[in-house]
């Protein structure tokens, strides 16, 4: 934690004003000055936002259908005409110095999305997909599904196209679950995300790959919903969680595990 | 490959028996997903979808601070859409790190409701009588809240009550300090005052100085 000091207690003052739109023209000046070394700082914007959030009356009132329909025109409008980026609307009082090291950050995060869309294959529509035609598919993994580690065990058989980020889990005695108690859900681990030393038990951020249940005896198969694109998948694990699955698994009851080879 | 039935029971309890366990070595810690990506940074990404979707999530929102931050009805329908545009021009600036989603949009629809306030010259008015018996400060008007919002709300108690009624005023009314000054006797510097040590002391003692992250999950 950082220790006010003058200076920060003014411009803490002066941010606080600011959020309030209280600012008078002189402070305004002022606090132009002190941002040009400390750099723009809209907490206390986001502050008033949280503050107004959590005092605001409940309003039941639903927005009227005649602004939703101009709503929805406006994103039509504003999808087929693309504009740039909107400057900030506080970043009037901000030093020119500020806007361009802005403009030089949101340039690096325009080559970093650009390489990740690179790097990672284009998702494909979610629509369900045969576990034939994913394993069919070039390139696809077929990775066997096992209850242990050393894969003595085998449960089922998972296969994933990279291509188009599908994928498909073939169980076959996997227990039946209730959804209103338990249900299952798949983490993938994706060493494109996260490095590893010696094992990919060691990625501690895997990916969502869903929830599902298991409602019928005999072969089953699962539509992989992978969250977010999966560059290079070295682990699949199985969990038991309860309904609707975790943000985070304590890995406690594991159902399957799958590596590829 | 070969396929067996390992757990036919329609229980998974006894399944816990024979998992795997990963819970070794002991150095791993619990897993967590990689976060999904915001309605936002969707956006920001060139997902088309999601523009819509933020007219589904947060119209309701939106609309209601443009009813009470702006003077008529007829500003408000006007606001709405200004705002949701500015928005998704705005959406590569959110930073999940630093803000709920939701507070990121509140923050733009302030700043544009402030915004046209203050060209206009005009400010919505209270409807609510301001006297010290109906303090629009006492919590009778407090919805139920959860998460980041009863965080802030707790916090908010710690105030001092004329803090507390400045800050009421202020941000949930929109009312200027001129304005608070009138209908509570306070000298204006005092309203001043108030309301930029309240918002300092609310700051503080939200842990702010930590820089500590908001996310969705704490809500």
């Amino acid at each position: 934690m950082s220790t006010p000091t003058p200076g920060t207690d003014r411009l803490h003052e002066l941010l606080a004003a600011r959020a309030l739109d209280e600012l008078h023209h002189d402070e305004s000046a002022e606090l132009e000055r002190l941002l040009a070394s400390a750099g723009d700082d809209d907490s206390f914007d986001l502050l008033a936002a949280r503050l107004d959030q959590a005092l605001a009356p409940v309003d039941d009132e639903p927005v009227p259908a005649s602004v939703l329909a101009s709503l929805h025109e406006a994103g039509e409008r504003f999808l087929s005409e693309p504009v740039p980026s909107e400057p900030d609307v506080l970043a009037s009082i901000a030093p020119p110095a500020r806007t361009l090291g802005s403009l030089g950050w949101l340039a690096a995060a325009a080559c970093l999305l650009l390489a990740a869309l690179a790097w990672f294959p284009q998702r494909s529509a979610t629509s369900p997909v045969g576990f034939d035609a994913v394993a069919s598919a070039p390139g696809a993994l077929t990775v066997g599904l096992s209850a242990d580690l050393a894969g003595e065990q085998p449960i089922g058989t998972l296969v994933w196209d990279a291509q188009n980020q599908r994928g498909v889990m073939r169980f076959e005695g996997l227990a039946l679950n209730d959804p209103s108690v338990e249900q299952y859900q798949l983490w993938i681990f994706d060493a494109s995300r996260e490095s590893f030393n010696e094992s990919p038990l060691e990625i501690r951020h895997p990916v969502d790959g869903g929830v599902f249940d298991i409602s019928a005896d005999g072969v089953v198969d699962v539509p992989i919903d992978a969250r977010v694109p999966v560059g290079q998948p070295v682990l699949f694990a199985v969990t038991i969680e309860p309904p609707g699955g975790v943000v985070v698994s304590d890995r406690s009851r594991i159902a399957a595990v799958g590596i590829p080879g | 490959m070969r396929l067996i039935a390992v757990h036919p029971a329609c229980s998974l309890a006894p399944y816990a028996h024979n998992a795997v366990d990963l819970r070794r070595p002991s150095t791993l810690s619990r897993w967590s997903p990689v976060p999904e990506r915001t309605l936002l940074q969707r956006i920001a990404a060139g997902d088309e979808t999601a523009v819509q979707e933020t007219i589904d999530r947060y119209s309701g929102l939106v609309w209601s601070l443009a009813r009470r931050l702006s003077p008529t009805r007829a500003d408000a329908e006007d606001a709405v859409q200004e705002i949701f545009v500015s928005l998704w021009k705005s959406a590569d600036r959110f930073d999940p790190s630093t803000a709920q989603e939701s507070t990121f949009v509140s923050m733009i629809a302030r700043r544009r409701l402030i915004d046209r306030l203050r060209k206009s010259g005009r400010r919505p008015t209270v409807s609510e009588p301001l006297t010290p018996h109906a303090d629009p400060a006492a919590p009778a008007d407090t919805p139920p809240q959860e998460g980041d919002a009863r965080a802030v709300a707790h916090a908010f108690t710690e105030l001092s009550e004329e803090q507390q009624r400045v800050l009421r005023l202020s941000i949930q009314h929109g009312q200027s300090h001129s304005q608070i000054a009138e209908s509570t006797g306070m000298p204006i510097g005092t309203v001043k005052t108030h309301a930029r040590r309240g918002m300092i002391k609310l700051r503080d003692l939200l842990g702010e100085f930590a820089g500590s992250p908001v996310t969705e999950a704490s809500a």
